[in-house]
């Protein structure tokens, strides 16, 4: 039964290789093997957002709004660096790389997002003392051709 | 205890704190009724793991606050067996006593606090101690 889950558990997992579809199929084939990125303390947020478009005819006062374009948007990832961490060392290929690289967030109750992204920064950060040393990764998720962007898959 | 055994590792390799305070007094816990002074003791205060998204409990780095306790007979030893512990717990990283150490710092020296009755001083030094739990 599904019910409102903290993070906790919550999981996020880079691969290499795009789906032959986008779509659960495609994301789940076995030619995908994901790698999970290590230390992640704070995954974020994604979503469509779409561009407004206004429109004011002279002869109302109203406002009249469409949906315009839509962007899946940025994610950035915090995250301890762990120099051995195999998902870690894929973030850093990503990041010199002009390709797309396929990603999946697992939920704690099953729930799964696929998104294809490129992986715009890595930054580190060594602020004090009692601080772990730690990154920020910034991701920003692309469409397929046909439009497809993030793709959702319901937890059982 | 992974922490409080860290610390006490750190203490009883240090020859110099070892010529004031033998090892058999060097104690995790509670200092045993009859121990000669000086003696110390090793207590934790606190144990916070840092729990990262996935939250597994291996390789979670844990940050204890530990406490020295030095009981003396006089005030002048007090004061050069706590100078003695700061020096033994310099910043340390790698495998002590069988636990992997991120890091080891100083945190506050306690008030001083003696017991007439009983005759001994004592004063204390809390050191963090980050560690990774396997």
């Amino acid at each position: 039964m599904a019910d409102i889950e903290s993070v906790a558990g919550t999981t996020i997992a880079i691969c290499a290789t795009i789906p032959a579809t986008f779509d659960q199929a495609g994301y789940e084939s076995t030619d995908l093997v994901f790698t999970t990125i290590g230390e992640i303390t704070d995954g974020g947020e994604h979503g469509r957002e779409y561009a407004l478009i206004t429109h004011n005819p002279i002869s109302t006062r109203g406002t009249r709004k469409l949906k315009g374009s839509f962007n899946e948007g940025s994610k950035t990832l915090q995250l301890a660096i762990d120099d051995d961490d195999a998902g870690q060392l894929i973030l850093k290929t990503a990041l010199t790389s002009d390709s797309d690289f396929s990603f999946k967030v697992s939920y704690p109750g099953g729930g799964k997002d696929y998104f294809q992204a490129k992986v715009m920064s890595f930054k580190k950060a060594a602020t004090s003392v009692d601080s772990i040393r730690s990154a920020s990764v910034t991701l920003e998720i692309t469409t397929s051709s046909g439009g497809v962007g993030i793709v959702e898959v319901a937890g059982s | 205890m992974s922490s409080v055994a860290v610390i006490r590792a750190r203490l009883t390799a240090y020859a110099p704190l070892l010529a004031q305070v033998p090892d058999s007094r060097i104690v995790a816990g509670d200092i045993p009724l009859n121990t000669a002074f000086p003696a110390i003791s090793i207590t934790l205060v606190s144990s916070t793991p840092l729990t990262n998204m996935a939250a597994a409990a291996a390789g979670r780095m844990n940050v204890d606050q530990v406490q020295v306790t030095v009981l003396a007979k006089t005030y002048p030893s007090l004061r050069q067996i706590l100078a003695l512990v700061l020096a033994a717990c310099g910043n340390t990283r790698g495998t002590v006593a069988g636990f992997k150490v991120d890091s080891i710092l100083p945190g506050i020296e306690g008030p001083d606090f003696s017991d007439d009755e009983v005759k001994f001083i004592a004063g204390s030094r809390d050191f963090t101690v980050k560690w990774i739990s396997t």
